[in-house]
């Protein structure tokens, strides 16, 4: 973690609520970013974001400097999408579990990392999903977090951590199969 | 972390576009500010609760310890006074009997002294941690 994130963590602490600005200037935009990849929505996305820093002052006395503080934030940031999303009760699609449990890892794999025409529904496929699996892939794909780390931010173990990432890979590879009008 | 796979790349393009309003800071900051000010009363009136506890607890084990005591040093001093003076003897006699009335019971002399107590506690702990602010930003 940056030292000067550390020397101004300290500074809000002992009582200089004003750097707390420095902080959110620093990192307001990149929260955002990732809560809207999560959320999907803008106006929810700001008011996430919001509660986010608003959260963090709150509780910044309990942050002990073991993670970065962007990674404390995206923890809040993961924990405040939940429960926004949950108070308004999104909708998600829901998948045959059987289809799932029958799809073989390396087929869905491979068609990720291909160049498939049909990816191109791969946007639309990650609106489908819900917060936590979009949470999921965000952290680990995006932000290039461990998966160790996400799990501990998700609050879940690492093997559940890597068979949800699984789960979450070959519902993508149902979605975008069935948006783009062609299941294999 | 493959930059290069359409996963990162579709994740990249959600919300690429999306800003956060310019004002974001300062509507975050001002609800911070409100935050820190309900904060600040509460722990006022904590404090103001926690001293008075505590001049109660104070006044009130002096007073059941040592109450007699200070009735008869009044009343001493109080009498020693007349006495030295002639003209004052009637006024004097009349101030012995409105001590020894007001200070009669422990319950009055408790009245009497808890609420500037209080007051003089509150005071100091104000004053204490001005000093104390003060020294902090020196």
């Amino acid at each position: 973690m940056e030292n000067n994130d550390r020397h101004i963590i300290r500074r809000v602490i002992d009582g200089s609520t004003e750097s707390y600005k420095i902080l959110m200037d620093r990192y307001s935009q990149q929260v955002f970013s990732l809560v809207v990849k999560i959320v999907s929505r803008e106006d929810d996305a700001e008011e996430i974001t919001q509660d986010v820093f608003v959260n963090a002052y709150r509780n910044l006395e309990k942050f002990d400097f073991r993670s970065t503080f962007s990674t404390w934030l995206y923890r809040i940031a993961y924990n405040e999408a939940v429960s926004h999303t949950r108070r308004k009760k999104v909708e998600t699609t829901p998948i045959d579990e059987a289809t799932l449990n029958n799809l073989p890892d390396a087929r869905v794999d491979s068609f990720l990392e291909s160049d498939n025409p049909r990816l191109a529904a791969l946007s639309e496929a990650i609106e489908a999903l819900s917060v936590d699996e979009r949470a999921l892939i965000s952290f680990h794909y995006f932000e290039g977090i461990p998966l160790k780390e996400v799990a501990d931010m998700m609050r879940i173990g690492e093997s559940a951590a890597k068979v949800r990432l699984m789960r979450t890979r070959k519902k993508l590879y149902v979605l975008i199969n069935k948006l783009s009008g062609k299941y294999e | 972390m493959n930059k290069q796979s359409p996963l990162y790349k579709a994740l990249e393009e959600r919300g690429r576009s999306q800003r956060l309003p310019l004002d974001f800071s300062f509507e975050v900051m001002s609800e911070i500010r409100a935050v820190e000010r309900r904060r600040k009363r509460r722990d006022m009136w904590w404090g103001i609760a926690g001293y008075a506890v505590a001049a109660f607890v104070a006044i009130f084990t002096l007073v059941y310890f040592f109450g007699d005591m200070f009735n008869e040093t009044l009343h001493t001093s109080a009498a020693t006074f007349a006495a030295s003076k002639v003209s004052t003897v009637q006024t004097t006699t009349e101030m012995i009997k409105s001590f020894e009335t007001s200070w009669s019971s422990s319950a009055d002399m408790l009245t009497s002294l808890l609420p500037v107590s209080a007051i003089l506690l509150v005071l100091d702990h104000y004053l204490r941690k001005k000093i104390a602010v003060r020294y902090k930003r020196q």
